[in-house]
This record gives structure tokens, C-alpha cells and sequence, in this order.
């Protein structure tokens, strides 16, 4: 066994481009693509939402009732990138957590710096939830 | 400091290498259901649109076997007004194919007992996590 010690890679054809052996051994990945670029836990149900955890993060914005902004560290390349993520409850009420829901509300604008989320249950119910959210995508 | 330039990373035997820590994901898809359209992915070679609220995600490079995770995010892509955003579900199809280099998803809105299948205007974000072939 090798072992390289480090505090930087980067890509000599193209800086941003590193790729890495599939664990199988057949096929190959994007080191950098796929690397999430921010996360971020959070409680939206207290009167100021702040991080339990996270990194990339900065400003955490409570727009509402489970409507939130999230702003970035860093800027990504452009507004189409990747948040996913889980919400719930621990109100309990036990039977209701399965109506969770983790969406975001594009009636706010997503851009390089800052997206947007949602928590709702039901048809048209919005809640304060605990909330998961990781970003992937290419950085600016 | 230092700094390593690299096009590519291999184990000594040609393999994967450990990257103590970390744990990338092996693909990632912004994806507009109404349209449809592939905004932003990585290791993605198409969305397939099957039918109202059904698509499949279809990998360029495979999976090592079908027991990935995914982490979803959801929403409307316009008339998201406070009466219209709740109840959206997403993830993989009930009885649906999850196979090593596709995976059928399913999106529905409405309450629980009520859900139908839906695609006007939605975006849906997808991460898969797990080892690739």
C-alpha cells in the first residue's frame, strides 16, 4: 500500500478535472462533479432558523412558515445545480411524518448563490421542519 | 503547501483508489418533467419520460449492483403559490425496474390517500450514492 499526503489536487489537462477508478474497477467518475459543494442541517422550526451543522453555507434566510432561502459560500457555475435533500417533524404526532415533503419554491428565483426551500404537507399545508439539503453541480 | 497535478487517481494495482473521507456521488440530474429536459447532470445518458409523473434515469457508466441510494429534491417549476406546493412525493417506482444502469422514478402530488401522477411544470432534483461497476 502507497499513500499520498497532500493539501491540494488538481487536474493538469484541465485544473477543475480529476478522474477516479470506478470501485469496480471498469468504468470512471469525476472526482470534482461529483463531490457535494454544500450541505447544510438545519431546525426552520425555531423563530431563528440556524444551522445545527453544515459547510458551504452561509446566510440561512426563513422567508415563512416552511419556506426558506439558503445562501452559498462560494458561487456555482451557473442556477441549474442539484439540491436534494429530506425534511421532518418531531412534533409527535407520530402517523403524520410520512406527509413530510422537501420541495422548493420557484416563486423565489434560484441563482448561483442562493436556492430555495420548501416544506409542506398535504395539499396546501406549509410546516417548519428540520431540514437535510446537499448541492451538487459544477462550482463557478 | 503542496500541490499534486493529476488527470486521473488509481490504486497501485490500477483500481480504486481510497479517498479517506470522501464520498462522491456517482450521479446527479436536474431534471424538467413538463418539458422534458436534462438541465445539469453528471453520469447521466438520458431521462426517458414513460408516462404522466413516470420516468426512468439512465446511467452512462453503471452501477456495480442495484442497491444505490437516492436523495431526492422536488418541486413546482411555476404556480407555486402557498395553496399549491404540498403534497409532492417522489422516488423510486412501486414495483418499478432498478437495475445497475437505470431506474424508474415516480412523482406524485396530492394528499396521501388521493396522490395522482403529475408532470406540468415540475423540476426534480436526483443524487445516487453507491459503487460504480
Amino acid at each position: 500500500m502507497s499513500t499520498l499526503k497532500t493539501n491540494t489536487l488538481t487536474g493538469t489537462t484541465s485544473a477543475g478535472s480529476i478522474l477516479v477508478t470506478g470501485e469496480g474497477g471498469s468504468t470512471t467518475t469525476n472526482l470534482q462533479q461529483g463531490l457535494a459543494k454544500a450541505w447544510i442541517s438545519f431546525n426552520g422550526g425555531v423563530s431563528t432558523p440556524v444551522a445545527i451543522d453544515s459547510f458551504g453555507t452561509s446566510t440561512l434566510t426563513d422567508n415563512g412558515t416552511g419556506d426558506y432561502s439558503q445562501t452559498l459560500t462560494n458561487a456555482m457555475g451557473n442556477a441549474n445545480y442539484v439540491h436534494s435533500g429530506s425534511a421532518g417533524v418531531n412534533d409527535g404526532s407520530g402517523s403524520a411524518i410520512s406527509l413530510r415533503n422537501y420541495g422548493y419554491n420557484t416563486a423565489r428565483t434560484q441563482s448561483t448563490t442562493v436556492y430555495n426551500i420548501n416544506n409542506s404537507y398535504d395539499n396546501n399545508n406549509a410546516i417548519n421542519s428540520y431540514n437535510v439539503s446537499i448541492v451538487h453541480g459544477d462550482l463557478a | 503547501m503542496s500541490t499534486i497535478k493529476v488527470d486521473t487517481v488509481q490504486s497501485t494495482g490500477g483500481s480504486t483508489v481510497a479517498l479517506t473521507g470522501i464520498m462522491t456521488a456517482k450521479y446527479f440530474v436536474h431534471y424538467v418533467q413538463g418539458t422534458p429536459a436534462v438541465n445539469k447532470s453528471l453520469n447521466s445518458s438520458s431521462v426517458t419520460d414513460a408516462s404522466t409523473g413516470h420516468f426512468t434515469l439512465n446511467y452512462t457508466s453503471a452501477f456495480d449492483d442495484a442497491n444505490y441510494g437516492l436523495n431526492s429534491g422536488l418541486g413546482q417549476n411555476t404556480d407555486d403559490a402557498d395553496s399549491d406546493r404540498g403534497g409532492h412525493s417522489i422516488g423510486f417506482e412501486n414495483g418499478g425496474t432498478v437495475n445497475t444502469t437505470s431506474a424508474q422514478l415516480n412523482y406524485l402530488y396530492g394528499a396521501s390517500q388521493g396522490s395522482a401522477s403529475i408532470d406540468n411544470d415540475t423540476i426534480s432534483f436526483h443524487t445516487l450514492y453507491g459503487d460504480l461497476a
